[in-house]
């Protein structure tokens, strides 16, 4: 477990900021408490810094996790959000796709989303925004990125994809042993 | 029929269920010994030894023992108070009642200094002094250091000897303060030397401090110190041949420590992310850029030569062909005018058409110019 790196937080807050804008600030600078990143294992977590002070007292191979994972860094440099992080991103997230309640098991399966499953978008979402994916009861279901804007939505084939699928809840159950 | 069928399947199930899933309760879990702090449960009671003899036995006996006393421990852990953060539940645990072994190793003993070293070499043993000595000239005993030995000195002392090959006129007193200051420095260097090389930092080797066995390390070091104490730092100094380049002078990675301050870290955090919302622009050298070339291209108008888009690779500063006509002439190369007047009424270095009519006005460089042309020269006062 160590801190991040310059180039590592620049990696980090870029790939939030696709989702979360300026809000990346928000999880920085919290009222109740200080929170910080950490790598380990390859795994970005973000975690209170009490708790993560406890948890260096552990020997690092016996740490399987701490706080909540945001997601890995893979081998190829790249960072890749898990659906752990959804609980962070769904309240401040600025783009959002809600779906019909037909498309919703299609997409907890680990499906893009079609236009023929696409309920509602916020405005001007732009190409390849991170957006995070609603149920038509406002229930987060995963996220992803917008494969059209708002506008061409419009026009799309209904089996057109809308949306790029990244992570989606059913990963709780489908991909629980690799969760951390 | 279907539905009394389906509602026993559920039945079996459930009851299979909860057949696979231990409770738990724990009996008799008042008799284990709980150290929460240390999440710590210890079974003092004594083992069945008919199970524990039993080689197929004995494995699921301690293992459900185990078991047991786990769940009797979390059965505690849970009774405590907790508090949830970030939808997942932390207990706080009481003070631990176990005392475990220091976390860290003993401390090691300090390293010998260099003269202890050399003593244990040569088997010198430091006999125990006494704190008084005898001393003859005032006859009675006078501490070896410390209270009381200055004044013993000074009494003893008052006059001194003048040594027959010394100059006559020389100090005595001061002498033997010199020599008393040095020796404590040499003492503060030994000391601060012996430090240094216990926590392994580099002692400079370089300048006053000469260490005359230097390896060949430090020579090099030295000589690539001496050598980059130029105005060009070294980059002009010729290469000896088969010179090698000094290793060890490169930048170390720094690493930030894990349970370091977060506050400072937080404040990190928050530069890298103002860095990346700012566009990568110098905006201060963008605004020199441009106000430089706004003056070039002010000044050249003024003088009516050519405005060239790029700046000449040569340097230097533009010039017309009147200029360079003047100049070899000799009248001289009157240089570039302020381009940016700095307001308050006094326009700089304008072309006026009415600075004719202005006597005791800015002073006229005439070259031959159509009247009306004529330059003022910079710092003009034109009323």
């Amino acid at each position: 477990m160590r801190p991040l790196k310059n180039e590592e937080t620049v990696l980090v807050f870029t790939k939030l900021k696709k989702y979360i804008g300026s809000n990346v600030r928000a999880l920085l600078e919290r009222s109740d408490g200080l929170y910080c990143f950490r790598l380990h294992n390859g795994r970005i977590y973000y975690v209170k810094e009490d708790i993560m002070k406890f948890a260096a007292t552990l020997p690092r191979d016996n740490i399987v996790s701490l706080g909540v994972c945001f997601g890995k860094i893979t081998k190829g440099g790249k960072f890749l959000l898990h659906i752990t992080a959804l609980d962070f991103l769904h309240p401040y997230c600025q783009n959002k796709i809600w779906i019909k309640e037909s498309a919703e098991q299609n997409f907890m399966y680990g499906n893009h989303v079609y236009k023929s499953g696409l309920s509602r978008i916020s405005e001007n979402t732009p190409k390849y925004a991170g957006v995070v994916v609603l149920s038509s009861k406002d229930i987060p279901l995963g996220f992803g990125v917008a494969a059209k804007a708002t506008a061409e939505c419009r026009h799309a084939d209904p089996m057109d994809i809308i949306c790029f699928h990244q992570a989606d809840i059913g990963e709780y159950v489908r991909n629980e042993e690799a969760l951390i | 029929m279907a539905d009394t069928d389906s509602s026993q399947r559920v039945q079996e199930i459930l009851t299979q269920a909860t057949e696979e899933l231990k409770s738990i309760k724990v009996p008799n879990d008042d008799q284990l010994e709980y150290d929460l702090g240390n999440l710590l449960v210890s079974n003092n009671n004594t083992l069945d030894e008919t199970l524990t003899r039993d080689p197929e036995k004995i494995d699921s006996y301690l293992h459900n023992l185990a078991r047991d006393s786990i769940q009797a421990l979390l059965n505690r852990v849970w009774e405590l108070p907790s508090e949830r953060i970030d939808s997942d539940i932390y207990a706080t645990l009481p003070k631990p009642t176990t005392r475990l072994p220091r976390e860290k190793p003993v401390p090691k003993p300090r390293p010998p200094t260099k003269w202890e070293k050399y003593a244990r070499e040569k088997g010198i043993n430091n006999r125990k002094k006494d704190k008084k000595v005898w001393d003859d000239v005032l006859k009675r005993w006078v501490p070896r250091f410390g209270y009381r030995k200055i004044a013993a000195e000074k009494e003893k002392n008052w006059v001194k000897e003048v040594p027959s090959n010394a100059d006559p006129f020389e100090d005595q007193f001061a002498k033997a303060a010199e020599m008393k200051k040095e020796n404590v420095a040499k003492n503060e260097f030994q000391r601060l030397r012996n430090i240094a090389k216990n926590k392994k930092i580099k002692v400079p080797s370089v300048g006053v401090t000469g260490n005359e066995y230097a390896s060949k390390n430090e020579l090099s070091m030295a000589m690539h110190h001496a050598k980059h104490a130029t105005a060009s730092r070294g980059k002009f100094q010729p290469e000896l041949p088969n010179e090698k380049k000094v290793k060890g002078l490169g930048k170390k990675r720094k690493i930030e420590f894990t349970t370091g301050s977060g506050q400072v870290e937080k404040k990190r955090n928050i530069e890298v992310l103002e860095k990346m919302d700012k566009p990568s622009l110098n905006l201060d050298g963008a605004i020199h850029k441009e106000i430089r070339d706004e003056n070039v291209a002010m000044d050249l108008k003024r003088k009516g030569g050519k405005v060239y888009g790029r700046r000449s690779k040569m340097g230097g500063r533009h010039r017309t062909k009147s200029d360079h006509k003047s100049l070899k002439l000799g009248t001289g190369f009157q240089g570039k005018g302020k381009g940016k007047g700095k307001g308050k009424g006094k326009p700089k270095g304008k072309p006026n058409v009415g600075a004719k009519k202005k006597i005791g006005g800015p002073k006229m460089q005439g070259k031959g110019r159509p009247a009306g042309k004529g330059k003022m020269k910079g710092k003009g006062k034109g009323k």
